[in-house]
């Protein structure tokens, strides 16, 4: 299959750090994602919606995208490649904790042998400096310098072996915030600066790129033996003791990102996208309106955004559940022929 | 040395302008700036001036 021009391609994004009620976890937007894979094709989406701490369910024929490449996608500044079994390069934090290295290691050793992940190398780093902070509702974060991490990635692709690029780094976050986030009172607190992250390398090297937290022990012990009156939603986190394992699957079979011109799934491939409520108003939804791509928008998946005032968001189909819309993109896909 | 980080900033808006060229004006805006734009999101509007949360590169 070189051609996706028969194929029908939907994109569904649940964006990290809202607090969305299905993806505002780790992993727990996994089943709708994949409902929605088995009417399509493909279902471009990004990490959040997958990523389950140690695992990641996602069905075969979702495509796994940072979300700053999927960006780029819609601005069509990049295409994507058909998924094809990836080589894996590593860049991790040394961190002190041994315990933390010690289940990092571990990860990477069991996802090669028991899931067939194909991991060339790591590269070791000093922790970066980062931090978060709460603002109006939502975090945000910095990395004051990023010049190891685009360094080691540098290393790591000069090789000429590595297609896609897994980062694990510990961030520091206040128990306080942990707590309230697994009670479902606040957006996940790492999401943001995890992005920043992947970001960075896809920014420099154009490759498929995701990072997983490094849990130090006392983090492993509050996350496993310490949360069980969690929300449901969070439960992934009682059972992963080390989060790298979603990310490498996540990665595995992730599209690359090719110059414009040049891909196999191209923005003319996109028969819609699939939005949480009030999720208008990212680059994918801007440039979907400019080249009239259906917007689809499912009231069940609340979060911390309210309408925009001041705004009047036309030709937008809105739906209640993910079922309705799933048979929105029936719909379509029968319109399409 | 390199930094990234996230942060608000406000643009001029117009009643019902695109969301495309809200972003515009935010990657001239931070361009000047000399920050190297990377991912934006409409947080809300009010007063002609819309609020967006970005994230970027800056330079140290």
């Amino acid at each position: 299959m070189k051609n996706s021009k028969k194929k029908f391609i939907v994109a569904s994004i649940i964006p990290t750090g809202i607090q969305c009620s299905i993806g505002g976890y780790i992993g727990d937007a996994t089943l709708v994602t994949n409902r929605l894979a088995g009417v399509c094709d493909f279902l471009i989406t990004n990490p959040n919606a997958v990523n389950g701490g140690a695992f990641n369910f996602q069905d075969k024929n979702v495509l796994y995208v940072e979300g700053y490449g999927i960006d780029q996608f819609f601005r069509k500044q990049i295409e994507l490649s058909l998924p094809q079994k990836n080589n894996i390069g590593v860049i991790l934090e040394r961190l002190a904790d041994t315990t933390a290295m010690n289940y990092v290691l571990k990860s990477i050793e069991a996802f090669q042998s028991v899931a067939g992940i194909n991991i060339k190398k790591v590269e070791f780093i000093k922790p970066l400096k980062k931090s978060i902070r709460l603002h109006d509702g939502q975090f945000c974060g910095e990395v004051e310098d990023i010049s190891p991490l685009l360094a080691a990635a540098k290393k790591l692709l000069k090789s000429g072996q590595i297609d896609a690029i897994a980062i694990s780094t510990h961030i520091q976050v206040d128990n306080k915030y942990i707590r309230q986030h697994q009670k479902g009172l606040l957006p996940n607190p790492y999401g943001l600066l995890e992005a920043l992250l992947s970001h960075s390398i896809t920014d420099a090297f154009g490759v498929p790129s995701a990072h997983a937290p490094i849990l130090t022990k006392k983090e492993i012990e509050l996350f496993l033996f310490r949360s069980f009156d969690s929300d449901p939603r969070s439960a992934l986190e009682n059972i992963s003791a080390a989060y790298l394992g979603s990310v490498l699957l996540g990665l595995d079979k992730a599209p690359r990102l090719m110059k414009y011109g040049e891909g196999e799934i191209k923005l003319e491939d996109i028969k819609a996208l699939v939005v949480p409520l009030n999720c208008l108003r990212s680059i994918p939804v801007a440039w979907s309106r400019k080249y009239n791509i259906p917007i689809i928008q499912v009231r069940e998946n609340r979060n911390i955004f309210k309408p925009l005032k001041g705004r009047t968001e036309k030709n937008i189909i809105t739906v209640d559940t993910y079922d309705d819309a799933i048979r929105e993109v029936l719909r379509l896909r029968k319109k399409a022929g | 040395m390199k930094g990234i980080k996230t942060q608000n900033i406000f643009v001029p808006y117009k009643q019902d302008e695109s969301l495309e060229s809200i972003f515009s004006k935010a990657d001239e805006l931070l361009i000047r700036d000399k920050k190297k734009p990377l991912r934006m999101v409409l947080l809300e509007v009010a007063n002609s001036k819309a609020k967006l949360l970005v994230s970027f590169i800056y330079e140290k």
